[in-house]
């Protein structure tokens, strides 16, 4: 039997609100120049326009995810004090630097799963904790004990941006 | 010109129906006409319990039901109750429900007969008229039939003290029960109570031995957030 439901009633009864921002696709921003390059000065000019990336792009609404989830999300400094043994941070992380993060997250919410593979590391994509943006730096998916189904959980890596 | 009348009964648990047929008739003894019938009764187990008919004679008339099965064959009728009544069973089934509404009514249909049965002394539950039940009593046998509603969840293993030991990736969980009181002194207060509304003793007797988890160690909740271990014991 499954036990992904007692896993998403400890979520929802302890977990924390976490945003889940991710950009699978993107448009080209119309501030790009024939060149390829992102021009601020359009954006100065037409402020009300959506601020693209350092890359002149857009997201794309159609292929963008943005969800607050009920997470488990703490700093590994604190995770590796005592009970992680060492080889699990180090293949999360690497070196461990300040402000790294585990997190625990459902496999999907509000019909939509979470997706955390292939994490884009130029920061259009990003999870938000407390107020701080996390890029996403490993990502393991639990499968389920109960029954075998290869989707209970994520143990996500992730590290400060801002 | 017809009138409606509505119905509550208890269904039957059966897999296979497939039809509900009502019947009217003017006296409690006398013979029993066909008024009406439907094919749209639920799906099981959960069946209708209610119903209302629209071809009903007089609304003071009696009325009986009987099930047909997907092979055609149509069981007993049902014993006769008054149009604009209900009966005693129905009742407490009702109340049960409002109280939990997770039960099987087909379990507490059964139970609420058995427990009318014994408190009354009667073979038949259908026989004690509602209007002859005092409140207390009614709240005593709520309780009573809720009692034994939960003993049998328990002993099939349905109840929220069946124990969860898991572990996947580095969350683990291990639960014997969802709430600070077992089970069994959750039915023992429902017995206690119902007593003492009944006013009588019964006691709940079950050598069933509560299960231990993780070596004995028993612990309500204990949840890590520093460490990134989350154990609910």
């Amino acid at each position: 039997m499954s036990t992904v439901g007692q896993f998403l009633t400890l979520l929802s009864a302890h977990g924390t609100d976490t945003r889940f921002y991710r950009v699978d696709s993107t448009i080209v921003c119309p501030c790009r120049t024939p060149e390829g390059f992102r021009d601020p000065e359009w954006h100065d000019a037409n402020p009300a326009a959506a601020v693209c990336d350092p890359e002149g792009m857009l997201a794309d609404p159609a292929h963008t995810v943005d969800l607050v989830v009920k997470a488990f999300v703490q700093p590994i400094q604190s995770t590796r004090a005592t009970r992680l043994q060492t080889e699990y941070f180090t293949a999360m992380f690497g070196e461990v630097e300040a402000d790294d993060h585990l997190g625990i997250f459902p496999y999907d919410s509000q019909g939509k799963v979470l997706n955390f593979n292939d994490w884009s590391q130029t920061s259009s994509s990003y999870v938000v904790y407390d107020g701080r943006k996390f890029l996403v730096v490993n990502a393991n998916l639990i499968p389920d004990p109960g029954d075998g189904s290869p989707h209970h959980h994520w143990e996500v890596g992730l590290r400060l941006i801002s | 010109m017809a009138v409606s009348v509505a119905l509550e009964f208890i269904p039957p648990d059966e897999p296979d129906l497939k039809a509900l047929h009502v019947y009217e008739s003017a006296t409690k003894t006398g013979t029993f006409v066909e008024i009406d019938n439907t094919q749209v009764i639920g799906a099981y187990p959960k069946w209708i319990s209610r119903y209302t008919t629209a071809n009903a004679t007089s609304i003071y008339d009696w009325f009986a039901i009987a099930w047909q099965n997907q092979a055609g064959v149509l069981g007993a009728l049902s014993a006769p109750m008054q149009g604009g009544s209900t009966t005693l069973v129905s009742e407490i089934v009702n109340r049960v429900m409002i109280r939990d509404p997770n039960l099987n009514q087909i379990i507490v249909g059964q139970e609420a007969e058995a427990a009318i049965s014994e408190y009354y002394g009667v073979t038949d539950p259908y026989t004690v008229a509602l209007s002859t039940v005092p409140p207390n009593v009614m709240s005593g046998l709520t309780l009573f039939t809720m009692a034994r509603c939960y003993i049998v969840q328990a002993a099939v293993g349905t109840s929220t003290g069946t124990a969860h030991k898991w572990t996947a990736g580095i969350v683990s969980l291990d639960s014997s029960a969802s709430s600070g009181m077992s089970p069994w002194d959750s039915v023992q207060k429902l017995l206690e109570m119902a007593n003492k509304e009944l006013g009588r003793n019964y006691d709940l007797v079950l050598l069933l031995k509560e299960i231990e988890v993780a070596g004995g160690y028993k612990e309500l909740v204990s949840i890590d957030l520093s460490r990134a271990i989350y154990e609910l014991q």
